[in-house]
C-alpha cells in the first residue's frame, strides 16, 4: 500500500518536472527575446553615439553634446567609444578626456560593482575593458589581483593594457603581468596582445624609454620574448633598434633570438649582422626563423645567399622548406643555387630531397637563368 | 531451483537497470544547471573588442588544419573553399586524399591547379605511403596528400607529418567551418597556456543553405531522422560537453572539429588506428599529461563553430552509431589503466567511470531492464503502476532532458529561432518511442562486435541537397564562398 503511494507521487513527480521544464523554456525564450531586444535597442543607440563621439573628436569639443544620461546611453555610448581605435597618442588623450568628462567609465565602475549576477559582471567589465581610460586603473588592478576566475581576470587584464598611455604605467603593468601571468597560464601569444596593447598609444621616446627601464631591471625571459614579439607586430621599422637593444641584451637565449629575427623581418628591417651571427647558432628555433628570414634582413640576399643554402641540407625538413620558399619569395635563379651549391658544398650538391626540390623549382615559379 | 535463481537475475537486472536511469536523468539534469550560467555569461561578453584587438595584433598561434578524405568528390570542393575563406591570418591547409577512388583528387587538381611537390624525406609519424604531396599555385597555403588508404587516423597521422604550425586542427571532408570559428578556438589557447585541446559545438547542416558570405540559413531538415539528429545533438554538446569542460573532464573532441597542440600529439605518437580515432586521442593526450605531470586543460566552447551533414537514411545513421560506440568501448579499454585511478585525477576517477557505467553500458543495462521488467509484468511480480513509473523514469524525464537542453540552446549563437525550437520539442515526444530504441539497439550489437575495426560509410549529399522545411528556407546555394 505504502509503496503504491510512493509510485503515485513519483509519477505526480515526473510530471510536475516535465510540466515545469516546459514552462522554464517558455520563460527563457521569453527572457532570450527581452535579452535581444536590449542588445538590438543598445546597437541603436551605439550608431547614434558614435555620430556624435565622431562629432565631438573632429571639433575638439569639450563634450559630447548631448551627454548621455540614462544607463541604457551610458552603454551605448562605451559600446560606441569601443569600437574607437584611437590612430595617434593625442587622439587617445583626447578619448580619455571626453570619457572622463561625461564619467562613462565611472559610471560603468559602479554598475559593475554593484551587479549581483556573474553575467552583468561580465558584461560591464567587457564594456569597461573597451574604454581607454586610466582612471579605472585601481579597479582592474583589485580584479586581477583577486579575481580566481580566468575570465575575469584576461578581462581585467586586457582593459589594464588599455589604460597605458605613459612609460610609468607601462611599467607597472608589464610588472603586474609578470606577476599574475603566470598564476593564471596567460599564454604567450596573450601576453604579446596585450603588449602590442599597451604600447600602441605611447609615443616612441615613451616607449625607448620603457625599454631601456625594462633592460635595466630584471625581468623573466618569457616576457621579453613577448615585448620583441609585440614590437615586430607594429610593423613600423622604427622599432628595429629596439628590437635589437633586446636582442643585444639577451642574445645568449635562442628563442629570443628567433623573436627578434621574425620581429625585424616584420618590421621591414635590415640587420644582416644580425642574421651572420644566427648563422652560426645551432639551435632549431634560430635555424628555422633565420633560414625562413634571413634573406629578407639582408639589403641584397646575394650578399648572404652562398652560407643560407647551408640550410638546404638542414637534418629538419622545415629548415629546408623555408629557405626553399624564401629563395621562391626572391626570384633566386634555379642555377644560381646550384652553382653555389657546387662551389660550396660539393658533398652534398646529390642529396635527393635538394635534387627533388630543385626539380620543382621552376614548377613553382623558380626563375631560370 | 532454477527458477528462483532466473528470478533473482530478473530483479537484480531491475534494481540496476532503475539505479542507471536515475543516475543518468540526474546527472544530465544537474549538467545543464551547472553549464547555464556559464552559456549566460559566454552570451554577454562575446561583445567585446577582445578579439577585434586580437586580429588587429596578429598574435595569435599559426594553425595546421588537416582534412582527411575518403571518397568525397562531391563535398571536397566546398569544404575546401569554405576553408580558404576564414578569418584568421596565418594558417594552412592540408587534404589528405586517403586512397579515394571517385575523383576526389582530380577534382582537387582541377579546382586548385596542383602540381607536385617534394615529399619529405623523414616523417616522424608512421602511416600508409604517399603516393605524391601536391601544392597549389592558387593558393600558397594549400597542401594535398595523396596516399594510400590507411583509414581517417592513418590520413591524419600522414597530414600532421607535413604540417608546419604549432596547432593541429582535424575538420571532417564534409564540414563547413563557420568564418571565425578557427579564430575563436584559437583564443582559448592563447589565454590559457595549459589548454591542450579545444572543440566547439558541431551543428547539423541538413535543410539548411548557406549564403555567399558563407553564412548559413538555418533551417530545419524535412527527415524526422535528421530532426531527431538535432535533438541529440543539441543534448550531448551542449549538456554534457559543456559541462564537462567547465569540471576540466573533457574527454571528447568530436572529429568533425577540434584544434589540438601538436607537440603533445606528437608525444603520443599521434593518432591511433581504431574506429574512435578522436576520443581515443585526447584520452591518451590527457593521459600523457596525467603521467608527465604537465598542467593541462581542455576546453569547449557552446557556440556551433561548423556545420557537417547527419546520415538521412537509417542504413548510414546505424553504421555510424555502431561505430561511435565500438570506438568508445575500444578506447574505454584501451585505457582502462586510467579508470578508477586517482593519478588521472577528474578523468580516472568522474569522466572516465561516467563514460563506462553511463554511456558504453547503457544499451546493455537498458535491454536487460526492458526484457526483465516485461518478463517480470507477465510472471505478475510487478505491478501495473511499477509499469508506468519506468516508462515515466525513461521516457517523460528523458523528455524534460531535451528540454532542459534547449534552453541552453536559446543563448548559444546560431541557434534556431524560438518557433523552430518548439518544433524541434514537438519532435522529441517521438524520440523515446522511434529514434531512442533504434540507436540504443545498434549500440547494443556494437557493445558485443567491438573488435570490428571496419568504418561503414555513409551517403554523402551535395551541401543544401538534403530537403529543408518550409519553401522560404529551400534556397540551396550549391558553393560555399570565401
Amino acid at each position: 500500500m505504502q509503496s503504491d503511494l510512493i509510485i503515485h507521487y513519483a509519477e505526480l513527480g515526473i510530471l510536475l518536472f516535465l510540466i515545469l521544464s516546459v514552462g522554464g523554456l517558455i520563460l527563457l525564450a521569453w527572457v532570450k527575446k527581452l535579452i535581444d531586444r536590449y542588445f538590438a535597442r543598445m546597437e541603436r543607440e551605439k550608431k547614434r553615439w558614435r555620430d556624435l563621439l565622431r562629432k565631438a573628436v573632429e571639433t575638439h569639443a569639450t563634450r559630447i553634446d548631448p551627454s548621455p544620461q540614462s544607463r541604457r546611453e551610458i552603454i551605448g555610448c562605451a559600446l560606441a567609444l569601443g569600437e574607437f581605435t584611437a590612430a595617434t597618442p593625442a587622439e587617445y588623450r583626447e578619448f580619455c578626456r571626453l570619457i572622463r568628462q561625461e564619467k562613462i567609465d565611472e559610471r560603468l565602475a559602479e554598475a559593475y560593482q554593484h551587479a549581483f549576477f556573474g553575467y552583468r559582471r561580465a558584461f560591464f567589465l567587457s564594456l569597461l575593458s573597451d574604454l581607454p581610460c586610466s582612471h579605472q586603473r585601481p579597479l582592474y588592478l583589485k580584479i586581477i589581483r583577486e579575481e580566481s576566475d580566468q575570465r575575469f581576470y584576461s578581462l581585467a587584464i586586457y582593459a589594464l593594457s588599455k589604460t597605458v598611455g605613459s612609460p610609468e604605467e607601462a611599467e607597472e603593468f608589464l610588472q603586474v603581468l609578470a606577476e599574475t601571468g603566470p598564476r593564471h597560464h596567460l599564454g604567450r601569444n596573450y601576453c604579446e596582445m596585450l603588449i602590442f596593447v599597451a604600447f600602441r598609444h605611447l609615443e616612441s621616446d615613451a616607449l625607448a624609454a620603457t625599454i631601456d627601464q625594462i633592460l635595466a631591471a630584471p625581468i623573466r625571459v618569457h616576457l621579453l620574448h613577448c615585448i620583441t614579439e609585440a614590437l615586430g607586430r607594429f610593423r613600423q621599422p622604427g622599432m628595429s633598434t629596439l628590437i635589437l637593444r633586446i636582442y643585444q641584451a639577451h642574445s645568449d637565449n635562442p628563442e629570443l633570438v628567433a623573436a627578434a629575427i621574425r620581429s625585424l623581418f616584420l618590421s621591414r628591417a635590415e640587420a644582416c649582422g644580425l642574421v651572420r651571427e644566427a648563422l652560426r647558432r645551432e639551435e632549431l628555433p634560430i635555424r628555422i626563423t633565420c633560414a625562413k628570414f634571413g634573406l629578407d634582413l639582408c639589403p641584397s640576399a646575394a650578399d648572404i645567399l652562398a652560407e643560407m643554402l647551408r640550410y638546404f641540407f638542414d637534418e629538419n625538413h622545415f629548415v629546408r622548406q623555408n629557405i626553399y620558399r624564401a629563395c621562391l619569395r626572391h626570384r633566386i635563379a634555379k642555377e644560381t643555387i646550384l652553382t653555389l651549391v657546387k662551389q660550396h658544398f660539393p658533398e652534398k650538391a646529390s642529396d635527393r630531397f635538394f635534387r627533388e626540390m630543385m626539380e620543382t623549382y621552376d614548377v613553382e615559379g623558380g626563375v631560370s637563368a | 531451483m532454477i527458477g528462483h535463481y532466473l528470478i533473482q537475475i530478473l530483479i537484480l537486472s531491475q534494481v540496476i537497470y532503475l539505479i542507471n536511469l536515475v543516475v543518468t536523468n540526474v546527472s544530465s539534469m544537474f549538467f545543464i544547471f551547472y553549464t547555464l550560467p556559464g552559456v549566460i555569461v559566454s552570451y554577454f561578453t562575446e561583445r567585446t573588442g577582445l578579439i577585434r584587438n586580437f586580429v588587429r595584433s596578429q598574435t595569435h598561434l599559426p594553425v595546421s588544419i588537416l582534412m582527411p578524405a575518403y571518397n568525397e568528390e562531391t563535398t571536397i570542393l566546398n569544404s575546401a573553399r569554405s576553408l580558404l575563406g576564414i578569418e584568421f591570418n596565418e594558417y594552412e591547409i592540408i587534404i589528405i586524399n586517403d586512397g579515394s577512388e571517385d575523383n576526389t583528387l582530380e577534382k582537387l587538381k582541377e579546382a586548385f591547379d596542383l602540381y607536385p611537390a617534394p615529399t619529405p624525406p623523414y616523417l616522424p609519424l608512421e602511416h600508409e605511403r604517399i603516393r605524391q604531396v601536391y601544392h597549389s599555385h592558387r593558393h600558397e597555403n594549400l597542401t594535398v596528400i595523396d596516399k594510400e588508404n590507411g583509414g581517417k587516423a592513418d590520413a591524419l597521422n600522414a597530414g600532421i607529418n607535413l604540417s608546419r604550425y604549432p596547432l593541429l586542427c582535424s575538420l571532417d571532408a564534409d564540414t563547413l567551418l563557420n568564418r571565425d570559428a578557427i579564430l575563436k578556438a584559437v583564443l582559448l589557447f592563447t589565454r590559457d597556456e595549459r589548454v591542450i585541446a579545444a572543440g566547439g559545438s558541431i551543428g547539423i547542416s541538413n535543410g539548411s543553405s548557406f549564403d555567399e558570405q558563407g553564412r548559413i540559413r538555418l533551417s530545419l531538415p524535412r527527415r524526422l531522422l535528421e530532426r531527431m539528429q538535432i535533438i541529440e545533438y543539441t543534448r550531448a554538446f551542449l549538456a554534457g560537453r559543456t559541462f564537462w569542460s567547465a569540471v576540466n573532464g573533457m574527454l571528447i573532441i568530436s572529429g568533425a572539429f577540434g584544434i589540438f597542440r601538436k607537440d603533445i600529439v606528437m608525444a603520443i605518437h599521434g593518432y591511433r588506428r581504431t574506429t574512435g580515432e578522436d576520443l581515443d586521442l585526447l584520452m591518451r593526450m590527457r593521459r600523457h599529461c596525467y603521467e608527465q605531470k604537465l598542467p593541462h586543460r581542455v576546453s569547449f566552447l557552446p557556440d556551433i563553430m561548423c556545420w557537417t551533414q547527419a546520415p538521412s537514411d537509417y542504413t548510414s545513421l546505424l553504421k555510424q552509431r555502431n561505430r561511435w560506440h565500438r570506438g568508445l568501448i575500444e578506447s574505454l579499454y584501451h585505457n582502462r589503466r586510467m579508470l578508477f585511478n586517482p593519478r588521472y585525477g577528474v578523468v580516472g576517477l568522474l569522466t572516465l567511470p561516467y563514460y563506462l557505467l553511463i554511456e558504453a553500458l547503457n544499451p546493455l543495462i537498458t535491454f536487460m531492464g526492458s526484457i526483465s521488467i516485461i518478463i517480470l509484468y507477465f510472471a505478475g511480480l510487478v505491478n501495473q503502476d511499477t509499469i508506468i513509473l519506468f516508462f515515466m523514469l525513461e521516457f517523460i524525464w528523458g523528455m524534460a532532458l531535451n528540454i532542459f537542453s534547449f534552453w541552453l540552446e536559446i543563448f548559444v549563437r546560431h541557434s534556431y529561432p524560438t518557433r523552430r525550437i518548439f518544433r524541434l520539442l514537438a519532435d522529441s515526444m517521438l524520440e523515446p518511442f522511434y529514434y531512442k530504441p533504434l540507436v540504443k539497439m545498434e549500440q547494443l550489437i556494437a557493445t558485443f562486435t567491438f573488435l570490428n575495426q571496419k568504418w561503414g560509410k555513409a551517403r554523402r549529399h551535395e551541401i543544401g541537397e538534403t530537403p529543408s522545411e518550409g519553401a522560404a528556407d529551400t534556397q540551396v546555394i550549391p558553393e560555399v564562398k570565401g
